[in-house]
């Protein structure tokens, strides 16, 4: 599309075009399979082997904890349903504003019998570490919870949960696996698991300008898990490695976290101008918050009560501006969608006309005032048939 | 030897004079849809034969059991007549059977209109009945209550059929005239159209369309339950109708409680427009009674005072599972229950009224002034047709 405006970068950022079309061209040279012994094969090995290093290098870690994995939703599977292997007695934990590739596998956890306990957010999207650490008794295995919300773009409080963790795990003395989906976080603020004392972590090439289909789980410690095949990536995701997309994830990680810093600050710019200008709008409610400590800058969450969001998506969609109602994976399931929000306990009315503007490196400033522009009349026009003046 | 189709029809058959008329349209509602392919039809007294030379047989299947007026329908072997040929085919006739029936007990019926035959009807069905206990020795006669029947009928040829398929039934689209129906995303519209079908009515659809408030993505569900519908409908049009200026002058003039009725009421006015240039006669809506606030007795008094067509609600005194299994069996039901809605928040009262008074939503639909908007919408139909 033409003069598209493009503010979804949640769902999928913009590919670095030019890094896609080079980890092609890497994975036809070394094409071979990285487990054959001959020449190429260790030709395409030494290629894997250099993108594990420089994923681990951006994460500050082994590169015997990096699995590449499909992506966040196979890397999050991976690790909820290693609780399998533990025994039905072994419960988990998660909190209520997890992404739908954590909350529908824990929902088929609760059915296969595991005992599942799910911790509400509070009003402004951030969950509690004290109401994690309550929950966790003697059965929990797995606790769960994301670093950056893909709605809210709230950030928890990973660290101090992981503390909590700790102290929880010396006084049950047992050991519990702290997993953290860290998506929107990887690549647009300064995520370093070994800080953040988690076992795992789930992390995404797709969301950074990577390919698609492509991603990785950081893990601390091997883990039994429910993939069986022929022992690639430590026999935690066999399977043939798919190159192409690794050295291309590895190549997008290693642009996005060289200007992490840079970034991070223009983003906290733009979202800044952007609520600043909205703010006198009509119905306006900010469900992302300003401070930048605790919101991902890259993400803001607007209602213009009481126009439904999805409307207002389709109208930007008409006047080429591309936006979203909450998140890109339960758009076309209406309870799905609104299942976030709601946990936060914000009121129906809020939930259901909350869209997502989300930008990245190449959102530009001019782009965002086109788009505030466009934002306020149509927001202004729809309301007049919205709210009977 | 090519082998025919037998079609037996039901009320049909108890027509008068008019036979000729119902005759007449179940043969082009038959041909409509094999048109691609050359066949007849041939045959009196509620027995035809369609003679389809080079149709697969599954088109032929499924063209039969979707047109209203068949009531079972079968493919039918012919065979020499000679007795040797009609064991022989009957043999053949009984493995199949056997390969998806697990009856047992079967039963021959033989009918002679050619006296020349050698044998009788009871004659043949004795034969042939013996050499069929010969070759499957698990097999018994049963005339009284057989699991299943071989019918051998000697005419021109001689002609061997087993057990038939049920058809639809009804009577054929187009033998009652023309009429509209009102078709949401919901599940009950589609099932009131297959009804009002099956009793001969020749039907097109309207769908309102409240873009940006409602979305593609309802409307394409729309059109993909009228493809569904139209076998049985004999093809379909889809009248789109532009319906945001009106929902949106409702919204701004109507009571909060009166918005639902009031838009019920557009809708009605618009396919009586739509309708009147089409030659429809009646309009076909899937309300049950007291289903929701705009089903109640006094709601559609009111509704229907807005159309000088009768409004046929086929589902009126149906439960909701019942619709549900019917939509079911009509493949309607999963594309219903898709997540696109009809119908935007913004325009759904949170307490709508119930129990309204015929003289005052009259007035409050005249306060509308909506006349105007009513005959541009009407006017900028978008037509899909559905073949």
């Amino acid at each position: 599309m033409e003069n598209l405006i493009y503010l979804d970068w949640a769902s999928t950022a913009v590919p670095e075009e030019d890094l896609i079309y080079e980890s092609v061209r890497a994975s036809v040279k070394s094409f071979a399979n990285p487990s054959s012994i001959h020449k190429p094969g260790k030709e395409a090995k030494e290629l894997l082997e250099r993108s594990r290093k420089m994923i681990a290098d951006t994460l500050n870690c082994k590169p015997e904890n990096i699995i590449f994995t499909s992506g966040g939703t196979e890397s999050n599977n991976t690790i909820l349903f290693s609780t399998l292997k533990k025994g039905r007695q072994n419960g988990i934990v998660i909190s209520g504003i997890e992404h739908s590739s954590v909350f529908e596998p824990a929902k088929t956890l609760k059915e296969m019998g595991i005992h599942v306990r799910i911790v509400p957010a509070d009003q402004n999207g951030i969950v509690s570490p004290e109401k994690i650490a309550r929950v966790i008794d003697k059965d929990t295995y797995l606790v769960s919870v994301m670093t950056v919300n893909n709605e809210t773009g709230a950030i928890q409080p990973v660290k101090e949960i992981g503390e909590l963790i700790r102290r929880r795990e010396e006084h049950l003395q047992k050991n519990i696996h702290f997993h953290t989906d860290a998506v929107q976080a990887f690549g647009k603020i300064p995520f370093i698991p070994e800080d953040l004392g988690v076992d795992s972590a789930s992390i995404s090439a797709h969301k950074i300008g990577g390919p698609r289909g492509v991603g990785a789980l950081y893990l601390k410690k091997p883990l039994a898990v429910l993939y069986c095949g022929g022992g690639q990536e430590r026999g935690l995701r066999p399977g043939t490695e798919n190159i192409q997309g690794i050295y291309g994830f590895t190549l997008a990680a290693e642009r996005r976290n060289s200007r992490l810093k840079e970034e991070f600050k223009r983003a906290c710019e733009l979202k800044e101008y952007i609520l600043d200008s909205l703010s006198s709008l009509n119905g306006c409610i900010f469900i992302s918050g300003r401070d930048h400590n605790s919101y991902s800058p890259y993400i803001i969450n607007v209602s213009f009560v009481p126009l439904p969001g999805e409307v207002l998506v389709r109208v930007l969609s008409d006047r080429g501006i591309a936006i979203s109602t909450g998140s890109a994976c339960s758009s076309a399931h209406k309870k799905k969608r609104l299942r976030i929000l709601e946990n936060m306990g914000q009121p129906k009315q809020i939930a259901e006309s909350a869209i997502r503007i989300s930008f990245g490196p190449s959102t530009q400033k001019e782009e965002i005032d086109e788009f505030l522009d466009i934002l306020k009349k149509e927001v202004n026009s729809l309301q007049r048939v919205a709210v009977k003046l | 030897m090519e082998n025919p189709y037998l079609i037996k029809i039901g009320e049909i058959a108890l027509k008068g004079r008019n036979r000729a008329f119902f005759e007449g349209l179940l043969f082009k509602n038959i041909k409509r849809k094999l048109n691609s392919h050359r066949c007849t039809i041939t045959g009196k007294q509620g027995r035809y034969y369609l003679s389809c030379t080079d149709a697969d047989k599954k088109v032929i299947d499924y063209a039969l059991s979707t047109t209203f007026g068949v009531v079972a329908f079968g493919e039918v072997r012919k065979v020499p007549k000679s007795i040797e040929a009609i064991k022989d085919a009957s043999e053949k006739m009984c493995e199949e059977i056997l390969y998806c029936s697990e009856g047992k007990k079967f039963k021959i019926e033989a009918r002679r209109s050619d006296k020349s035959f050698t044998y009788n009807s009871y004659q043949i069905a004795s034969i042939i009945g013996q050499h069929l206990r010969d070759t499957f020795p698990q097999l018994s006669v049963d005339v009284k209550t057989p699991d299943w029947i071989i019918n051998i009928e000697i005419r021109e040829t001689c002609l061997i059929y087993g057990p038939l398929k049920h058809g639809p039934g009804g009577l054929p689209v187009g033998t009652a005239g023309r009429g509209i129906l009102l078709l949401s995303g919901g599940i009950d519209s589609p099932v009131a159209g297959y009804l009002m079908a099956k009793r001969g009515l020749k039907l097109d659809a309207v769908y309102y369309h409240t873009y940006p408030y409602t979305s593609d993505e309802a409307r394409d569900k729309v059109v993909k339950l009228a493809q569904k519908l139209s076998p049985f409908l004999s093809g379909v049009d889809l009248l789109v109708i532009p319906f945001t200026d009106i929902q949106i002058r409702i919204k701004e003039r109507a009571k909060e409680e009166e918005m639902t009725l009031l838009m019920r009421a557009c809708m009605m006015k618009i396919a009586e427009i739509v309708g009147l240039k089409r030659g429809a006669k009646c309009l076909v809506t899937g309300e049950s009674l007291g289903q929701v606030a705009s089903q109640t007795v006094e709601s559609m008094r009111f509704t229907e005072s807005c159309t000088n067509l009768p409004v046929f609600r086929p589902l009126i005194g149906f439960n909701k599972e019942e619709i549900v299994e019917l939509a079911r069996k009509l493949g309607t039901f999963d594309i219903s229950v898709l997540p696109y809605d009809d119908c935007c928040t913004l325009f759904a009262p949170r307490r709508p009224i119930i129990k309204p008074n015929l003289k005052k939503m009259s007035e409050s639909y005249s306060e509308l002034e909506v006349e105007k908007l009513i005959e541009e919408a009407a006017e900028n139909t978008e037509i899909i047709h559905c073949p």
